[in-house]
């Protein structure tokens, strides 16, 4: 497969973003607590 | 319901079923009908989230939020990690080894013994699971229209047990995709409408404060404790063990990605759940928020359970009577506070309103504990849990004509995707696992189609009569989990020993299984350790007694 070099950083790319959803969820928390 | 509201409801289910039934019939190969082959990445990431996202998502999280607030996010955390690793890891291997089941791998890595224990693990646990996933919906119908519960046990299992026998894996994939938009649609509609249900002159800013203080908008707590279902740590750890348990060896996920065009479309199609479900399940349970806010200013029933109120009334008119005077005049309490508190022209006035509402929530909450304790007391054999039937009857009270049919539409389409994958997956299970690798002479191709066909209807009739005897646990969605997690730890422990400790052989492996799924059951009776922490437990078990029970060094020692 050619593209295996690119899944690493797809990978990393959707924990990126998950840790923002959870950090904009504890936001929402802190300011509505 | 209106007649509009049947009609929505009746087309979109029966558009399903007979597309489900009718684009997919006849398929003949194991290939076709077992596997579903050529499946695209948005087909098999809809599919894996309809799997997942049961009937009892809609109805007992919004509930839940109502409750106790949104924590419950916190149990998928884990979920976007273990993703990473069952693309990284699970799908190249199964891929390779062209396998139909999961537990077909076992076979190749250790021996047959291990191959059947796991998929009787899988199908003790998932057949079970099954049962619970059609009894949800069949509440919600039987409360709506007045049947039995045991005629729509039966009637929402035949559907599903129709179009899965006929169109195999490839209708259950392509019907899911459908059936996941659906849902989304319907759950944005019910946003809408729980906004547009706030009195005047509040907005969602307001509706967050008051939720907030009412702790009702907790979504992260980073305590620490064991005993703690929800919490940042047992998310992260114990909802990436279930995850990666569930979507890297649940054969009622496994063969969702399975029918990938290829390995690319497989691992798309789970990083496409891994970025999406987190903020999908954080929406279901903002909308059960927003549900709560609803009734912040309108009186809720003092019991969810209308049917189960009316009989106790009847019992009891004089208890029940007086404990509901006293839970108007609480709820008429709150709801001045809230109306002062979003009203309110400076802090003081805000902070006075706070105290009164968590003062007015107080004494809700123990009217509420003792008129429970008055209802079990006076219907003999009622059960407690309510939070099940909230998010239902804001929907009947609430939605306007057509949305509620539409809405019935959403919870019996996530109902039927996930029990068709589980339906789909013992029925692979069984007859790839047992009938045909146990058979003296291997069925053909055809033959193993129509043996498949049997077995799915017979898990289909088993799953229907468990239904009809399940009766609401602690909380549907928890036991469902609970039940899981006492197998899943163990089932992981083997798979992840197969991948990663190349020198173990099967009999040490099923041995520590056995050894693991003992001491998870002992531990779930005997402890109050919360239940996503069994996953861990029971694979590391697996896995440090494999290694104990074949190390390397003894295995050759003179080498």
């Amino acid at each position: 497969m050619t593209d295996d070099t690119r899944w690493p950083r797809i990978y990393a790319l959707l924990i990126l973003s998950q840790v923002i959803v959870v950090a904009l969820l504890a936001i929402l928390g802190e300011v509505f607590s | 319901m209106t007649s509009i509201d049947w009609l929505v409801l009746i087309a979109t289910t029966l558009f399903i079923v007979l597309w489900g039934i009718f684009r997919y019939r006849g398929q003949k190969t194991m290939q076709g009908y077992l596997k579903g082959e050529d499946l695209s990445w948005p087909t098999i990431g809809l599919s894996v989230m309809a799997t997942q996202a049961s009937a009892i998502t809609f109805l007992s999280v919004p509930g839940q939020a109502y409750e106790d607030g949104m924590r419950f996010v916190q149990f998928y955390f884990g979920l976007p990690i273990a993703m990473v690793v069952v693309a990284a890891v699970f799908v190249p291997i199964y891929y390779k080894m062209k396998v139909y089941t999961a537990y077909e791998y076992l076979e190749g890595r250790f021996d047959l013994r291990v191959r059947l224990f796991t998929a009787f693990l899988f199908l003790v646990s998932r057949g079970l699971a099954a049962g619970i996933t059609i009894y949800a919906p069949a509440i919600l119908l039987s409360s709506i229209l007045g049947w039995p519960l045991e005629a729509t046990s039966i009637a929402i299992g035949a559907a599903v047990v129709l179009y899965t026998v006929v169109g195999g894996s490839k209708a259950v994939s392509q019907t899911q995709k459908q059936q996941m938009l659906i849902i989304l649609a319907g759950l944005v509609a019910a946003g809408f409408v729980a906004c547009g249900a706030f009195p005047e002159g509040v907005g969602v800013g307001d509706a967050l404060s008051l939720a907030g203080a009412l702790d009702r908008v907790n979504p992260v707590d980073a305590s620490f404790a064991l005993s703690d279902r929800y919490n940042l740590w047992s998310g992260i750890a114990g909802g990436f063990f279930l995850s990666l348990a569930y979507f890297g060896t649940d054969q009622s996920q496994v063969g969702r990605y399975l029918g990938g065009k290829s390995v690319r479309e497989s691992r798309l199609g789970l990083l496409f759940n891994g970025a999406l479900k987190i903020p999908m399940q954080a929406g279901i349970l903002f909308l059960g928020v927003l549900v709560f806010v609803v009734y912040l200013f309108a009186e809720p029933p003092v019991f969810w359970n209308q049917p189960t109120l009316e009989a106790a009334r009847r019992a009891e008119p004089a208890v029940i009577g007086a404990l509901e005077a006293r839970w108007s005049e609480a709820t008429a309490a709150r709801k001045t506070a809230a109306e002062i508190f979003v009203a309110a022209p400076d802090d003081a006035v805000r902070e006075a309103a706070r105290a009164e509402l968590v003062t007015a929530q107080a004494h809700m909450d123990s009217v509420r504990a003792e008129a429970k304790a008055a209802i079990v007391e006076a219907v003999p054999g009622a059960e407690p849990k309510d939070s099940d039937y909230i998010f239902l009857d804001f929907a009947l009270e609430h939605l306007p004509v057509g949305l509620l049919g539409l809405l019935v539409a959403v919870i019996l389409a996530a109902a039927m995707s996930s029990i068709a994958s589980e339906l789909n997956a013992l029925g692979t299970t069984t007859t790839i696992d047992f009938h045909r690798r146990l058979a003296r002479r291997p069925p053909d191709d055809a033959k193993t189609v129509r043996i498949s066909k049997v077995y799915t209807i017979l898990w289909g009739i088993f799953a229907i009569g468990f239904a009809t005897f399940a009766s609401l646990l602690d909380n549907l969605i928890q036991a469902v989990n609970i039940l899981g997690s006492l197998f899943y730890g163990t089932v992981l422990g083997i798979f992840l020993t197969a991948f990663f400790l190349s020198h173990v052989r099967g009999t040490a492996v099923l041995v520590a299984a056995v050894i693991a799924e003992a001491t998870v059951v002992t531990m779930f009776f005997a402890t109050d350790i919360g239940f996503l922490w069994f996953n861990l437990i029971g694979c590391a078990i697996v896995m440090g007694v494999s290694l104990v029970l074949s190390p390397r060094a003894a295995a050759r020692p003179h080498e």
